[in-house]
């Protein structure tokens, strides 16, 4: 009886304290942006955002929805002058065991055998598409923000409905770049 | 050690017994679930069909098993969030209801132990002796009832003080009256006897009346001179001032007053060098040695020991006078405390009745001890504090 209240006191305090750390905060980590092609793309990856029960309805076989929202602002105003989103999408299968990572702005799936390097692509954005560079004029300054939003995973027939961000504590993890003119852009 | 107060006490015992049923409680379904939890994994149906996929891969289409596969992950998925959801929300439950329970035994106990704490605190106030105190009623206090039940007491207590102080104060004042008709009575027979006696001679022309007006003038002044020292005593003790009080130092007050007793009795003085300052009234303090030992002497015809001593116990000044004289009676021990009351041919009886007085003045109290043939002993205690004045003051006066 002693064993068992000694053993459910310690469950209790480690469950007391996942109260308080079970979700991650997601942060863009390596982020830069330059012109190319005469057009502004933006590279950026996603870290911190994975938890032990983001990994296990990962390798559920359900699809995850990962959708990168950017917005381009002009200085000074808070009412962007251009919004477009790119969405990300990893599925397990199980019958012969591979990841496959779809991302809309490539437009291609990539397939993956090893889990890790599936979510380490999987929040990856390289050479996102923000804008031509005709969209910018001169003399006007601008900036630009990127923001992450998981989609929530519906389970058919069981009817439930799991979501995500609870995970990622409700906050989209947020890019802001600094403000830049048509002339930094090209020089 | 000092035990911490029924109130912590209570709380603390029951927090431990709330914690120990929620975490039992808690125990009792995350184990029926695990068992349920581990039953549904123990199965294994995702490998079992994944394997029978790779032993017919040839004759069963992909399409058809990997709905059954992510089916099989769905449960194990749902069953591992639920478990997680179930230990989330039953460690919230646990701490949420404890913390709730613990406020209401808080709001609860609180309606016991203050109303508790005023009572006892009104008690004390009643014991030593103010009977205006009524503990305040809290409407929503389980033991309100106990209240308003010590409260009707403390009534009916004050009233009854009331009217035995009334009672008191009657038969006092009967007492009084009936001893100053009988001190009164005393002297008029003499005066009559000695009024009549000049009268007749004075009539009968006889021829030593010169002789005789002055022996019954002599008894006449005499008798008026008593009654004059009767009504004096009697207004000094029915206008005895209010104390005043103040600090100063009483081992020498009664190395002053014993110089002109010297030469009546053999007087040994014990006083504690270390007394601190005595609080009280000087004039009154002075009344009451002076007082005792003025009796002492009288009670030692023949020259006779006497004793005085000071000391300071616990907060307490203590003052003997002690004689080697007669002793008093048993049956006289009881009154001699009583206004009029006196052994003494020539005594008015209101002495020792102001000594009371005095000393009660002071908080104080005064006992006698006494053998017949042995002596007596006046003891005096007083712990009168100078804070203590205002209280002091207030029930003296009630």
């Amino acid at each position: 009886m002693l064993g068992a209240l000694s053993k459910q006191i310690t469950s209790f305090v480690i469950a007391a304290s996942s109260l308080f750390s079970s979700h991650v905060t997601p942060l863009f980590d390596n982020c830069s942006y330059r012109l190319q092609d005469d057009v502004l793309v933006f590279s950026g990856r996603i870290i911190t955002c994975y938890n032990k029960d983001i990994e296990q309805i990962m390798q559920s076989g359900q699809q995850i929805l990962l959708e990168f929202t950017y917005r381009i602002h002009e200085q000074g105003n808070e009412t962007p002058l251009h919004m477009n989103s790119e969405t990300h999408s990893i599925k397990y299968d199980v019958v012969d065991k591979f990841y496959t990572v779809d991302k809309t702005e490539e437009g291609e799936s990539s397939i993956f055998l090893d889990f890790d390097e599936a979510k380490q692509h999987f929040v990856l954005l390289e050479l996102l598409d923000i804008q031509h560079i005709d969209f910018f004029e001169e003399g006007r300054e601008y900036y630009f923000v990127v923001t992450a939003t998981l989609h929530p995973v519906y389970l058919e027939e069981m009817e439930k409905n799991i979501e995500l961000m609870k995970y990622w504590n409700n906050k989209s993890p947020t890019y802001r770049s600094p403000v830049f003119s048509l002339q930094d852009l090209e020089s | 050690m000092k035990l911490p107060s029924f109130k912590l006490q209570i709380i603390v015992i029951m927090f431990i017994l709330l914690v120990i049923s929620g975490l039992f409680t808690r125990y009792f379904f995350m184990t029926q679930f695990n068992e349920y939890s581990k039953d549904i994994t123990s199965l294994n149906l995702y490998d079992k069909v994944h394997d029978l996929y790779g032993k017919h891969k040839n004759s069963i289409d992909k399409e058809e098993v990997s709905p059954i596969l992510i089916d099989i992950n769905k449960i194990e998925l749902t069953t591992y969030l639920f478990r997680k959801d179930m230990t989330l929300y039953s460690t919230l439950y646990v701490v949420i209801s404890g913390l709730v329970v613990l406020i209401i035994l808080l709001i609860f106990l609180t309606l016991i132990t203050r109303p508790l704490n005023r009572l006892q605190e009104d008690t004390k106030k009643i014991a030593s002796g103010d009977l205006t105190v009524r503990v305040r009623e809290s409407r929503f206090s389980p033991i309100n009832e106990l209240i308003v039940s010590f409260n009707n007491m403390v009534d009916e207590l004050e009233s009854s003080r009331d009217k035995l102080l009334q009672a008191e104060k009657d038969m006092m004042w009967r007492e009084m009256a009936q001893v100053m008709a009988h001190e009164i009575k005393n002297p008029l027979t003499p005066l009559r006897l000695s009024t009549e006696r000049m009268e007749m001679k004075y009539w009968g022309k006889s021829e030593n009346f010169d002789k005789i007006f002055q022996d019954s003038m002599e008894v006449i002044n005499e008798e008026i001179n008593n009654l004059q020292h009767l009504v004096k005593e009697f207004s000094k003790f029915a206008r005895m001032p209010s104390a005043n009080f103040e600090e100063y130092d009483i081992n020498e007050q009664i190395r002053d007053i014993i110089p002109p007793y010297r030469g009546k009795a053999d007087i040994t003085l014990t006083l504690d060098p270390e007394i601190p300052q005595f609080f009280g009234d000087k004039m009154q303090m002075k009344q009451v040695f002076v007082n005792l030992i003025q009796n002492a002497i009288q009670a030692m015809p023949a020259r006779g020991i006497m004793e005085i001593t000071s000391r300071y116990e616990n907060g307490m000044f203590i003052f003997m006078i002690k004689d080697s004289g007669e002793g008093i009676s048993p049956e006289d021990m009881e009154r001699i405390f009583r206004p009029y009351y006196t052994t003494k041919e020539k005594g008015t009886g209101l002495g020792l009745s102001i000594v009371k007085r005095m000393i009660n003045q002071h908080q104080g109290a005064i006992e006698v001890d006494s053998k017949k043939g042995e002596g007596t002993i006046f003891i005096i205690k007083i712990n009168l504090r100078k804070k203590d004045i205002e209280d002091y003051d207030e029930n003296f006066s009630n």
